[in-house]
């Protein structure tokens, strides 16, 4: 390890967008993905090996599970999950614009108006077209 | 970009008039729209109005307005050839044609942009719809099938463009085309990442073009989806990415056309061979007209690379001339496939149909011999015009090209003597039922078809 901050000391400073100043993330990864592996393949190896039914059960939080999993879920959930990801991405736009909301004076408020104003048509057409009627 | 707003507007009204379950009104609204549009489109070129001065994302230069008008009146025949099927559930008459003009406006971006910014929202835009179109036959696995593999494949190549875009905005430092262009004209040495960056986005291109290499997805995604958006990926998706094509690479890249020139050859090359060959066994139509896209994508790409013998607005012209007799030759053969109207798609549907209705025959006739690129149509005309140009530099390859006319002109004719000949049984179908709007668009695209050959004598 000592000879690790040795090295990396040499260069710290000198050129800070050169390749070497990557060599700690590399050694960071490699340690990473070393010791996932290293478990993965170590713990099979060391540890006895005892089966019941419950062990071998499929692991769901602690508890018992119930039923099967694969039974059809309605479609209405998928519409709406996905219409939650459109609408929570539009959020996600607002944030920049509330952050530079100075700097962008009155035409990037047109911009938003224009952006808030297509999503207003998006949500009123999936209104019209019943996409969150639950019962249908 | 009136033509833009046009557009835009007009697939937004369209969804909303939907709500009224009146499929008429939808198709004439959708109709005066998509005819407003190409008259903006017009406007805007002739008097040279800027819409929206201090923006310069848009160029709808000659170039753009070429290939952005007949983007439109594409859209305008396949939006009534397909009326019926478009419109057949009530619940989302709107919804089709909407998407299809969506995805037109797309098709504008592409043909317009100046900026790789505007490029990737183009294309996106171009794109997404057409995902969802294909789709459109909820109760038909392979119409889902088909979606489904034109999203992940559609989009995986998405994500190579980008990117590709990322690697080529890492050497030149632009999003902006020309700044590019100056980028690689000004310095003595460009970096590798350029090169790099320019392949990814060829790769990207020529899937989307449906290539060779990327040309898998094609023939599955073709025979899955609906007759009208098969034609409408036929036509419209590949004349916009054609623009594009022309605007990055012959006019962008230009310099460094030693990089990409020699592969798009090779690819050309390939795309005859491995469309002309696989069309030959094939026992359905829509599968067949898909192999034959491959195999006109070949021929198109070689004038993309002829460019740099000809002057600049040349080869454009030789692009535009050869997609559009393309185009209309499919428009009239999906026209067809819509009348026919047969699930199965089986080839041997088609026996007889110009005993049942000559004049159907006639039109269908014309389309394959058009896309055969036998004289008096206009598909003989834009494969003389492309082979005429590139046999100054490369006459190996045109050789190559007309061998593979030759094979090609053995599976049209093969079609058309299934068209004429006398049905061994009696065919599943009785009465080929052409509604008006499906003669229209018949006549216009045969008409075209037909003077397309003279048009050259005005330019």
């Amino acid at each position: 390890m000592l000879i690790y901050f040795n090295f990396a000391s040499q260069f710290l400073g000198k050129d800070m967008s050169s390749t070497v100043d990557y060599i700690p993330v590399i050694i960071q990864a490699a340690v990473a993905v070393g010791f996932s592996l290293a478990t993965v393949f170590l713990v099979p190896k060391l540890g006895p090996k005892l089966h019941s039914r419950k062990k071998d059960m499929n692991f769901e939080c602690g508890l018992e599970p119930e039923g099967n999993a694969r039974f059809p879920i309605s479609i209405r959930y998928f519409v709406v999950a996905i219409l939650f990801v459109l609408f929570d991405v539009e959020v996600i736009f607002f944030y920049p614009y509330a952050v530079n909301f100075n700097a962008l004076q009155l035409n990037g408020l047109f911009a938003v108006l224009i952006f808030v104003g297509f999503f207003l048509t998006g949500f009123i057409y999936i209104l019209k077209k019943g996409a969150l009627e639950w019962d249908k | 970009m009136i033509a833009l707003i046009t557009l835009f507007v007009t697939g937004l009204i369209t969804l909303f008039v939907a709500f009224t379950r009146k499929p008429l009104l939808v198709g004439i609204i959708a109709t005066i729209g998509l005819i407003g549009g190409l008259f903006g489109l017009m406007y805007e070129s002739r008097y040279g109005i800027r819409l929206f001065p201090d923006y310069h994302g848009l160029n709808f230069d000659t170039t753009a307005v070429m290939f952005s008008f007949i983007c439109i009146i594409f859209t305008t025949l396949l939006v009534w050839t397909g009326f019926k099927p478009l419109t057949e559930n009530e619940n989302h008459a709107g919804d089709h044609i909407a998407l299809m003009i969506f995805s037109l406006c797309g098709a504008l971006i592409m043909t317009s942009f100046t900026d790789f910014f505007m490029f990737f929202l183009g294309l996106e835009i171009l794109s997404i719809p057409v995902y969802v179109l294909a789709g459109m036959k909820k109760s038909d696995a392979l119409s889902s099938e088909a979606s489904l593999k034109y999203f992940l494949t559609g989009s995986f190549a998405t994500g190579i463009l980008l990117f590709g875009i990322a690697w080529i905005y890492g050497s030149t430092g632009s999003f902006d085309l020309l700044e590019i262009k100056n980028a690689i004209l000004n310095s003595t040495h460009n970096s590798s990442l350029l090169y790099v960056g320019v392949l990814l986005v060829l790769a990207s291109f020529l899937f989307k073009i449906g290539a060779v290499p990327y040309h898998f997805w094609s023939p599955d995604v073709y025979a899955g989806s609906p007759a009208t958006i098969m034609g409408f990926m036929a036509s419209v998706v590949k004349i916009a990415a054609f623009a594009a094509i022309l605007r990055l690479f012959t006019d962008t890249f230009d310099s460094i056309s030693g990089v990409w020139g020699p592969l798009v050859l090779g690819v050309s090359v390939l795309s005859m061979f491995v469309g002309n060959l696989s069309a030959i066994k094939q026992t359905r139509v829509r599968r067949l007209l898909a192999y034959s896209s491959i195999a006109h994508v070949g021929y198109a790409l070689l004038a993309v690379v002829t460019f740099d013998s000809v002057e600049t607005t040349t080869y454009h012209y030789n692009v535009y001339y050869y997609l559009l007799a393309y185009g209309l030759a499919t428009i009239i053969l999906i026209t067809a496939e819509n009348i026919i109207n047969d699930e199965s798609d089986d080839i041997e549907n088609w026996v007889g149909i110009a005993r049942k209705n000559p004049i159907l025959g006639l039109f269908i006739i014309m389309a394959i011999l058009s896309l055969a690129g036998v004289p008096p149509m206009m598909g003989f005309f834009g494969k003389y015009l492309i082979f005429s140009q590139a046999i100054y530099d490369y006459p190996y390859i045109v050789a190559i090209a007309l061998l593979n006319s030759g094979i090609g002109i053995y599976y049209y004719l093969k079609l058309i003597v299934k068209v004429l000949r006398k049905p061994y049984e009696a065919p599943k179908f009785d009465k080929l039922i052409i509604c008006s709007l499906q003669w229209i668009v018949l006549i216009i695209s045969g008409v075209l078809l037909l003077i397309g050959g003279f048009l050259l004598l005005l330019f």
